[in-house]
């Protein structure tokens, strides 16, 4: 793979990168992006050890998680159990497809999220893109927190399976 | 599993909710920002071949930081930067002429056997222990702390994204590589198989062999000269084979480099107190990331703590974990202002402020998860820290007066009153000449990383908007005073930059000594009616010979008198002299900035550069009349430690504080009014109401003609050069304004008022909590351009009080 190829693969990739670096970290996208930087460049300077027939994003995932681990060596923060990683790597191999079908991810969340049931999409709306606390967001929708966040987890759990349903078929 | 920090939240669950924020925080198909900046720095690597294996231990922390910075600075200074690369074009490469990968002089300085013996040492630690990763810590630990001392050789040989234009600098590109610390597959063995690593490139080495010995030697410190990049294309927006979907964001927007500096354009790497560092350690080597996985999860969890946030519910919907800094800096102490009667004290004189430090100071607190100590909350310069939308001034002074009432958000019934000041914009392009001295303190305490790399940064950031005619000298004092560049025509950038970069820190500090010296060279290269500035970067451990903290103020005021003003610095936590940076600038002409972070040092040497460096009024005192016939009583908040005297305002010995080119200045005022009796008309006499101030029973009469005048504000101001001060007046009427109907300035203003009172825990409180304050934060959010609310609100939620 050539400079070129890596950065194309890195321009479908790059934002469900930081999303994943986000999941690992439970921080905020900006430092997502950081060690989304980093785990690339790593990448890029081992390009000739990656097998184009393999998967640019679990290539990548994994050197963001190595990154991320090597972090936590010094911080020592709360750790995921291996079954919580696997499971998430699942989930973004499911959603590679989009990149590697040259279809754009998060447009399709965006469509996924404007089909959500009112209520649903009210509460996404609050935590996400207001940017409120659980109990700020609670309020504003006179409800309760533990009502709210059983609501935004299945709010989510609609939006899992509204991307799952308009995953694009793989390329050959 | 109460090790996971997401206890309720399913795996997938966990997924789709990084999804959203990550959809939530950016809009568009690619951030091209970060391609851009990614795009340099695969041009690096481009350069600089890495075939060797890499110290695990050295230093990226603040290189993602930085480079996102410099992005900032890069659309800040337009025209100065060229930043091509392959996502943004097709072309080839571009560079014919930068052949060089490796200057002569860094191969002769290699030296693989000390190498060898470091990378051996650490690989015999990892083959005794067997995976234990308690001494693997301990020799990380060591390493880092001497890397600290390389930290800012390393550092300001770093290439932020904006100077990758200059290629020639290859010198410093290939520590940069040294530090990325990302080591070919070729070399790296898995620990488990524990075979000895293999050295490869010259250059790695060179920089092991300095870890080994504790410092770069001076040789290796002064850079070779390196070709100065022989090709600046300018960047085409319109580039058909743009691999990228909307090319016009990318950062050329017309940028064109004018041939370049020759070699060291670098700036140091701040790293960021409290945020991620990312290591990027060559471990992950040879082995699949699935074993290396299964090993490391069960390692760290042998060795992992569990962490309980203050709010386990937040995390459920947003988690943060904050992180923990130690904090032993020094505050002066405030006694905030009280309630007066207007009657007895109907003036009130303070000197203004611009300073910000306080804020900046809080923010850092905060964001490391620990409680502010109140003392450190100046609360005028946490208001003076955001932009406003004061009306500019027109007419003959330098500056225009804003003026506004509304309801007091924690006391029914009380009015605030926002007095705002807004200097007048000077054209950068327009600007005087400048005469700059840094004043550096480079001694041991500023042996940290959010110390001497973050000075570093700073300096450089000012000195890229220096142009020919300016002048730029340095002093640093450790120890011994001593001149590291005499003043210098400040288009010579590259030799600044140099010499900044080329500074080290060591010895204990003789602030006096070297304060004097910076002022004489200012002296020496006086510009008349030009700017002529020592600019002063410390962490506050002034060890200030044999002066106290007001003979140095009285010095600086001295100073300031022949037309030599003084900008403060702070760097820093631990070691924080907050009181007594805030006093030498206080009346000393000098404004006082605290930098947390690389976006700090933009803030206060880039986008607000002119107000920083431009004073366009010295000593500029407000003195507040109240009608006793309005007003009960009345409270200044904040200015704790910026009263004068009342016969002080009209003297024009007495210092104040200084107004630069388009800053804001607020104060608030909370004030009870007289008579909440507006329908009882004017002459009446009450029959069931005594007057209580009288002193004797007798009935209260409502004023006739009393005037509507709530207060007035009264305002002195010199000129820069100077002596004599001129008068301002203007009266306010209350209109009776309610909260909807105030300005979203207003608004703000007194949320941030009304969280300097909660972290102060000031017995003005009243009703005040969080979310009042967040409440009001929000609905004054505005536009915003510049996120500053965004973040302050951020800080409300996550402020211990």
């Amino acid at each position: 793979m050539d400079r070129e190829h890596f950065s194309r693969e890195v321009t479908k990739h790059h934002r469900q990168l930081f999303a994943y670096a986000i999941s690992l970290t439970s921080s905020d996208p900006h430092r997502a992006r950081d060690l989304v930087q980093e785990a690339l460049v790593t990448a890029y300077k081992n390009l000739t050890k990656f097998d184009v027939s393999r998967d640019f994003g679990s290539w990548v995932r994994g050197i963001i998680r190595n990154h991320w681990r090597d972090e936590l060596r010094k911080k020592r923060p709360v750790p995921f159990e291996h079954d919580v990683l696997e499971a998430l790597e699942e989930e973004h191999q499911h959603w590679d497809e989009f990149a590697d079908s040259g279809s754009d991810l998060f447009e399709q969340l965006g469509d996924c999220i404007a089909s959500l049931p009112d209520n649903f999409r009210a509460a996404v709306q609050q935590i996400y893109f207001v940017g409120d606390s659980g109990r700020e967001a609670a309020e504003a929708l006179a409800t309760s927190e533990s009502a709210l966040r059983k609501r935004l987890q299945r709010a989510r759990e609609q939006l899992r399976n509204c991307l799952q349903e308009h995953t694009p078929n793989p390329t050959a | 599993m109460s090790d996971n920090n997401h206890d309720d939240l399913s795996s997938e669950d966990l997924a789709i909710d990084a999804l959203l924020r990550e959809h939530s925080h950016f809009e568009g198909t690619a951030d091209t920002d970060f391609l851009a900046n990614l795009d340099a720095r695969l041009d690096e690597v481009d350069h600089n071949p890495p075939e060797a294996t890499k110290d695990a231990e050295t230093k990226t922390r603040s290189l993602p930081i930085f480079m996102a910075v410099g992005m900032a600075i890069a659309a800040c200074l337009p025209a100065m930067l060229l930043i091509q690369g392959r996502f943004s074009s097709n072309e080839k490469d571009d560079y014919s002429g930068n052949a060089e990968i490796h200057p002569p002089e860094l191969m002769a300085r290699t030296s693989p056997v000390a190498a060898n013996e470091a990378m051996t040492q650490k690989q015999g630690v990892q083959q005794s222990s067997g995976g234990s990763f308690a001494s693997l810590d301990e020799v990380r630990d060591e390493m880092n702390s001497q890397s600290f001392r390389e930290e800012s050789e390393f550092a300001a040989a770093s290439d932020p994204i904006g100077r990758s234009s200059a290629r020639s600098s290859e010198w410093f590109k290939s520590k940069k590589t040294e530090g990325s610390a990302a080591a070919s597959m070729d070399g790296i063995v898995p620990r488990e198989k524990g075979e000895a690593m293999e050295v490869g490139d010259e250059t790695e080495s060179r920089f092991l062999s300095s870890v080994k010995n504790g410092r770069l030697s001076e040789a290796d410190r002064s850079p070779p000269k390196a070709k100065p990049a022989s090709q600046s294309v300018p960047m085409d927006s319109e580039r058909s084979d743009n691999l990228f979907a909307d090319a016009e964001a990318t950062r050329s927007r017309g940028a064109t480099l004018a041939s370049p500096p020759a070699p060291l354009v670098a700036s140091p790497a701040p790293a960021i107190a409290g945020e991620a560092t990312v290591n990027g350690a060559a471990h992950f080597g040879l082995v699949t990331a699935e074993t290396l996985e299964t090993k490391l999860a069960s390692e760290l969890r042998f060795e992992g703590q569990v962490i309980t946030p203050d709010s386990v519910d937040d995390l459920n919907f947003h988690g943060r974990i904050p992180q923990q800094t130690p904090a032993r800096d020094s505050y002066g102490q405030l006694k905030d202002n009280v309630f007066k009667t207007a009657k007895q004290h109907p003036l009130s004189t303070f000197s203004i402020d611009v300073d910000t430090a306080s804020y900046s100071n809080l923010r850092r607190i905060i964001t490391s998860g620990q409680k502010v100590p109140a003392d450190a909350v100046r609360i005028e310069e946490m208001i003076n820290y955001f932009s406003y939308d004061y009306p500019q001034p027109e007419g003959e002074h330098p500056f225009a007066i804003d003026l506004e009432v509304g309801p007091s958000p924690w006391a029914e019934g009380n009015r605030i009153v926002r007095v705002g000041l807004k200097g007048v914009d000077v054209d950068e392009d327009t600007r005087p000449s400048a005469n700059l001295v840094f004043l550096l303190d480079v001694s041991g305490s500023m042996n940290s990383h959010d110390k001497l790399p973050l000075v570093k940064k700073a300096m450089s950031t000012l000195v890229e908007g220096m142009a020919g005619d300016d002048t730029v000298g340095i002093v640093i004092y450790a120890g011994r005073e001593g001149i590291a560049l005499p003043p210098t025509d400040g288009g010579r950038k590259s030799q600044i930059l140099k010499a900044i970069q080329s500074l080290s820190s060591g010895g204990s500090t003789n602030g006096e000594a070297g304060i004097k010296l910076a002022y004489r060279l200012a002296q020496n290269q006086f510009v008349k009616g030009g700017i002529n500035r020592v600019v002063l970067c410390t962490d506050g451990d002034f060890n200030a010979g044999t002066s106290s903290t007001d003979e140095l103020v009285d010095l600086v005021k001295k100073k300031a008198k022949s037309g030599v003003f003084l900008s403060v610095c702070g760097f820093g936590s631990g070691n924080l002299n907050d009181a007594m940076l805030e006093k030498i600038t206080n009346d000393g002409n000098g404004n006082y900035f605290y930098i947390d972070s690389a976006k700090e040092a933009e803030k206060v040497f880039c986008k607000d550069l002119a107000g920083t460096l431009i004073t366009i009024a010295k000593d500029v005192k407000i003195q507040v009349e109240f009608n006793p016939a309005q007003v009960e009583s009345y409270r200044l908040i904040g200015y704790a430690n910026r009263m004068l005297r009342n016969r002080d305002f009209a003297d024009d010995k007495i210092d104040a504080g200084d107004i630069g080119s388009g800053h804001n200045v607020t104060a608030l005022y909370e004030i009870t009014p007289k008579n909440a009796r507006p329908d009882v008309p004017a002459g009446t006499t009450l029959r069931y109401q005594q007057d209580e101030e009288a002193g004797e029973a007798k009935a209260v009469v409502i004023a006739e003609n009393a005037s509507p005048d709530l207060l007035t504000v009264k305002l002195r101001y010199k000129k820069p050069d100077g002596k004599t001060s001129t008068l301002l007046e203007v009266p306010l009427i209350d209109g009776g304004a309610g909260l909807d109907e105030t300005s979203n300035d207003f608004r703000h203003a007194t949320a941030v008022a009304g969280l300097g009172m909660l972290l102060r825990d000031s017995e003005f409180a009243g009703d005040l909590d969080r979310d009042l304050v967040l409440t009001l934060a929000k609905s004054a959010k505005g536009r915003d351009k510049d996120a500053r609310r965004k973040e302050f609100l951020q800080l409300v939620r996550d402020a211990k009080l």
